[in-house]
């Protein structure tokens, strides 16, 4: 047993009892979030002091290597900035919140999952990652105080998320009657020595278990739920479903590829998820008016555009992957919290809503723009050097393609991004837009760092590219 | 001369001025405009530096080098020549037109209006200036941003649909050159390194089989920039909607990436593919000519109209660029900055009357001079240059075009010789409708001409129209070194020895014939 290997992993959980306990005992009434970030900046810095080690723990069930490492900075990067988003909704509006302090406790919760994915080296504890991810998100999607809607979403995300933990699990199972070992490596080798005499079993069972994953992601044809999903939830925790658990899926299928996934159609597979990802979501994103449901396809393109890299394969698109999510992270959050800042009273936010923002708050619809920018990809912003890296390694490996395909739906995706900053900056407000600041100046602060994600690394991406090109020796 | 970092501070500069602008309280006071003039200013003057230092010879000048993310190969690279030179001046000169021409124009959120004037010819700088293809693409996107503020916000009725149209159309070419770019970059290799210096890509023999695939990229994204026909719809709505200023820099400035794009980019590298598309490009430049001319006849909106006639001057731009001899292409750079010149002042004008009357409609006006004769005669000159009357610089460009394209292609020539006369037509016809004949409309007649402030920003133009009309030596001497080693790089060089030779031109460079296969 090594414990060094999940310590962050321990601060979490002892954060999280800390925050239930405290929560039981003020009777939820108290805004308890920054002990919630504290925890998860506490095993931020505990990552980052391990960041050069390789440890291995559990008998090898568990492996925290420097993608491992990067991975969870970003989950907890886009945690940090999803808890900021709640901590201000809850300021905005005293004490009357739309959700409780439980969202907190749930939150760090599905962090130690999502955490347990990436460092996963076994299916075992693949589906104990899954599982305690998940659960706490039924939850918290369901945690809109009084809210029909939100039990709905709640509702729904768990019927579809159980479907998904019931593919992957029973994929395990045939993996495992296929190649006799938990172990990804070891199922890897033993399969590409005699994968042939169990290959119907292996096939279906590898198939079962990423398709588990592209729900968990939202990649088309697995994404109904999102939108509904999105929604329905509070905007703080729609926030957070918004970035860090696709962190973690996505970085538990660029492990499966490198590792497990051998001998396997699978490039065909993603291939045709990247494609029909980015078909579905720009297309139906195109004809919203309400602003998460139009994020919420907007985040089924986006998870195309990722899957387009790891069709590429290798650790270059190992690499780019790690950036764009990265810089998915600062836009995708950043945006989801102008959604709370516009909308902190629960109500929706549409485009409507939106109108005329520029001149009420003109900070807030700057930054806004900047997040809508990014996400179409128009430089100088990470969304442009993100996609740039991406689309780079899928052309470089020939798949040149389905690069072409991607692109002609970021210029489509450019229509509805423009068109939230058209209703910002270019619609004349109508007489019910009137607003109080009281969202926009408690949600000052995660607007500021996620912009500043979202421009730095845009500018200057060298340092950030660096590091995640340079994640992947465990390859070798 | 090297390292001052003269290009440097002419991107820079405006972006910070910018900056400071958009802060400047709350926009509805004029202190914003004056400190975008002031900046703007001593942007022409840090350009002027450009000008006189410049020496006459091909090859980048000013040039800067400095690694930016040098795991990928790419590096903030950026030099000037004899091509690029008075586009950027070109680009400094309007925007410090524009800032000072929109003191009335613009009422509302002016600080925002300056700042993107500024941002966007930080942009265009950039573009014209970079030599690593990733900090060009950079910063032909970039620049869209701005631009899609100016229109969408400041514009007329229709504003977010010509706004929205405009990026789209852009964008949709953009990215499927971003596409040829990443397959071209994954094809250089330079001692087993990748590199997006421009240098090292003129060095590479793309094969010859995907050649034509990466030109066609290219050339779709220039050629919606230009706009050539059939890529031309999204212009005359841009131009009609945005405010003047808009006008002047999207006709002035933006529209010369795409023929700069061309000559830059799209034609070196893929010499092969251009010599193969060349005759493509000719029968689509006199289209445009021809369609552009012809449109103008059934406008009713003045804007509308200069816009068609810019798709027919620029066909003439595309034609001397295609006819690929020296006269052609020096005549076509030429027209360039001739045609961001006059057309800049024909939006400047049409803006100053917009002002006056808040119409765009011919019908709305006639009778003017009466009224107005210092607009009227600035508007005189300005629309002789544009329909190349000798004397104006409309006449040095459009005539070497010709002459270089009846080198080419005789029957090529012949018709686009066609556009001239029906630009004197429609040009015409559109001053005796506006300022000429009866006056019919109550209220022209009280309208007044030009203010001092007014004057000062047409005045640098006609001045500009006489001169390279006059004198275009200097302008030329500038321009045909460099077209002179584009040449060579673009063309066999059978080609070449046909041409007859200026003395001490063809002296020294890399031997074309490495090129040919």
């Amino acid at each position: 047993m090594n414990i060094s290997a999940i310590l962050p992993e321990v601060v979490l959980t002892i954060g999280a009892a800390l925050v239930m306990t405290i929560d039981a005992m003020t009777g939820g009434r108290r805004n308890i979030g920054w002990l919630a970030a504290l925890t998860v900046m506490v095993a931020g810095g505990v990552v980052i002091s391990q960041f050069n080690q390789i440890e291995a723990g559990f008998d090898g069930m568990v492996l925290a290597d420097r993608f491992a490492h990067l991975m969870r900075l970003v989950i907890y990067l886009g945690t940090l900035l999803a808890l900021l988003t709640a901590i201000g909704a809850w300021n905005a509006r005293g004490s009357s919140s739309v959700f409780g302090a439980e969202h907190y406790g749930l939150l760090l919760i599905a962090v130690v999952g999502m955490d347990l994915l990436v460092l996963s080296a076994d299916m075992t504890i693949l589906f104990l990652g899954l599982e305690i991810l998940s659960i706490p998100l039924y939850g918290m999607a369901a945690g809109r105080l009084g809210s029909d809607r939100s039990v709905e979403a709640g509702a729904k995300y768990f019927l579809n998320g159980a479907f998904a933990s019931g593919f992957v699990l029973f994929g395990i199972a045939l993996v495992y009657g296929a190649a006799g070992t938990f172990s990804y490596e070891q199922i890897g080798r033993t399969l590409l020595l005699d994968g042939d005499a169990t290959a119907p079993l292996w096939w279906i069972g590898g198939l079962l278990i990423a398709v588990g994953f592209f729900f968990k992601i939202a990649a088309a044809p697995f994404h109904a739920w999102a939108p509904d999903v999105y929604a329905g939830a509070p905007t703080p925790t729609v926030a957070f479903f918004a970035a860090a658990p696709k962190v973690a899926a996505l970085g538990l299928l660029v492990r499966l590829t490198q590792t497990m996934f051998v001998d396997l159609p699978m490039q065909q597979l993603l291939w045709g998820v990247a494609w029909l990802s980015m078909l579905v979501g720009n297309l139906l994103a195109l004809r919203q008016r309400e602003l998460k449901r139009l994020l919420a396809y907007s985040g089924i393109a986006h998870m195309g555009y990722a899957l387009v890299a790891l069709v590429a394969g290798g650790s270059g698109a190992v690499g780019a992957i790690g950036f764009y999510l990265l810089g998915y992270t600062g836009m995708a959050v950043g945006s989801f919290a102008v959604a709370c800042a516009v909308g902190y009273d629960g109500g929706e936010v549409t485009l409507e809503r939106l109108a005329g923002l520029g001149k009420r708050q003109p900070w807030t619809a700057a930054m806004m723009s900047v997040f809508m920018f990014a996400l179409a990809g128009i430089p100088p912003t990470v969304g442009f050097v993100g996609k740039f890296v991406l689309f780079s390694e899928a052309v470089g490996a020939g798949h040149w393609p389905l690069v072409i395909w991607a692109v002609l739906f970021s210029a489509l995706s450019l229509y509805y991004y423009l068109r939230v900053v058209v209703a910002m900056w270019m619609w004349e407000a109508t007489e019910d837009t009137v607003e109080s600041s009281a969202g926009h100046a408690a949600l000052r602060p995660v607007l500021v760092l996620a912009s500043l994600i979202t421009l730095i690394p845009g500018v200057f991406p060298q340092y950030f590219l660096a590091v995640a090109s340079k994640s992947l020796f465990w390859l070798s | 001369m090297e390292h001052l970092g003269i290009l440097t501070a002419l991107i820079v500069w405006p972006v910070v001025v910018g900056v400071f602008v958009l802060l400047a309280g709350r926009g509805d006071t004029l202190r914003s405009g004056y400190m975008a003039a002031a900046g703007a200013a001593i942007e022409l003057v840090i350009a002027m530096w450009l000008w006189f230092g410049f020496e006459l010879s091909a090859g980048f000048q000013f040039v800067e080098h400095t690694p930016w993310i040098p795991s990928l190969g790419i590096s903030y690279s950026v030099g000037i020549d004899g091509i690029s030179l008075l586009l950027v001046l070109l680009t400094v000169l309007l925007t410090l037109i524009s800032i000072a021409a929109s003191f009335t124009f613009i009422g509302k959120a002016r600080n925002g209006f300056y700042a993107s004037l500024l941002f966007l010819e930080a942009g265009v700088i950039g573009a014209f200036v970079a030599t690593d293809v990733f900090l060009f693409y950079v910063f032909w996107e970039a620049m869209l941003i701005p631009m899609y503020f100016l229109i969408g916000v400041w514009g007329s009725e229709r504003r977010i649909y010509a706004t929205v149209k405009f990026v789209l159309f852009t964008m949709v070419g953009s990215l499927l050159m971003l596409v040829a770019i990443l397959w071209a970059y994954h094809y250089v290799s330079v001692g087993g390194a990748r590199t997006f210096d421009l240098q090292a890509w003129y060095q590479t023999d793309f094969p010859a089989s995907v050649q034509l695939w990466l030109f066609a990229a290219f050339a779709l994204a220039f050629a919606i920039k230009v706009p050539m026909f059939p890529f031309h719809t999204w212009l005359p709505d841009a131009h009609v909607q945005a405010p003047a200023a808009g006008s002047v820099m999207l006709a002035g400035v933006l529209l010369k990436l795409g023929t700069y794009g061309f000559f830059r980019f799209a034609a070196p590298l893929f010499p092969e593919a251009f010599a193969a598309a060349q005759t493509p490009i000719i029968i689509l430049a006199v289209i445009g000519i021809v369609y552009g001319a012809v449109m103008t006849l059934v406008q009713t909106d003045v804007k509308s109209l200069i816009a068609y006639s810019s798709v027919s001057h620029l066909g003439f731009v595309m034609l001397g660029l295609a006819a690929l001899n020296l006269i052609g292409a020096t005549g076509s750079l030429l027209q360039q900055v001739n045609h961001g010149i006059s057309t800049g002042a024909l939006f400047l004008i049409v803006g100053m009357l917009y002002e006056r009357r808040h119409t765009r409609a011919i019908a709305d006006y006639g009778g003017l001079f009466a009224t107005v004769p210092l607009l009227t005669i600035a508007f005189l000159i300005v629309m002789l240059s544009s329909v190349g009357l000798p004397g104006t610089n409309g006449f040095v460009g459009e005539f070497l075009i010709l002459l270089g394209a009846f080198r080419h292609s005789p029957v090529a020539a012949i018709i686009a010789t066609s556009g001239v006369v029906l630009a004197a037509g429609y040009l015409l016809w559109l001053v005796r409708r506006v300022f000429f004949g009866p006056m019919t409309i109550s209220g022209n007649e009280t309208i007044p001409d030009l203010s001092r402030r007014e004057l000062a920003t047409i005045v640098p133009l006609v001045a500009l129209i006489i001169w390279i009309g006059v004198y275009p030596r200097p302008f030329l001497d500038r321009i045909t070194p460099a077209i002179d080693a584009w040449l060579r790089q673009v063309k066999p060089v059978e080609l070449i020895e046909q041409q007859t030779p200026s003395p001490g031109v063809f002296v020294s460079g890399e031997n074309p014939s490495e090129r040919e296969q």
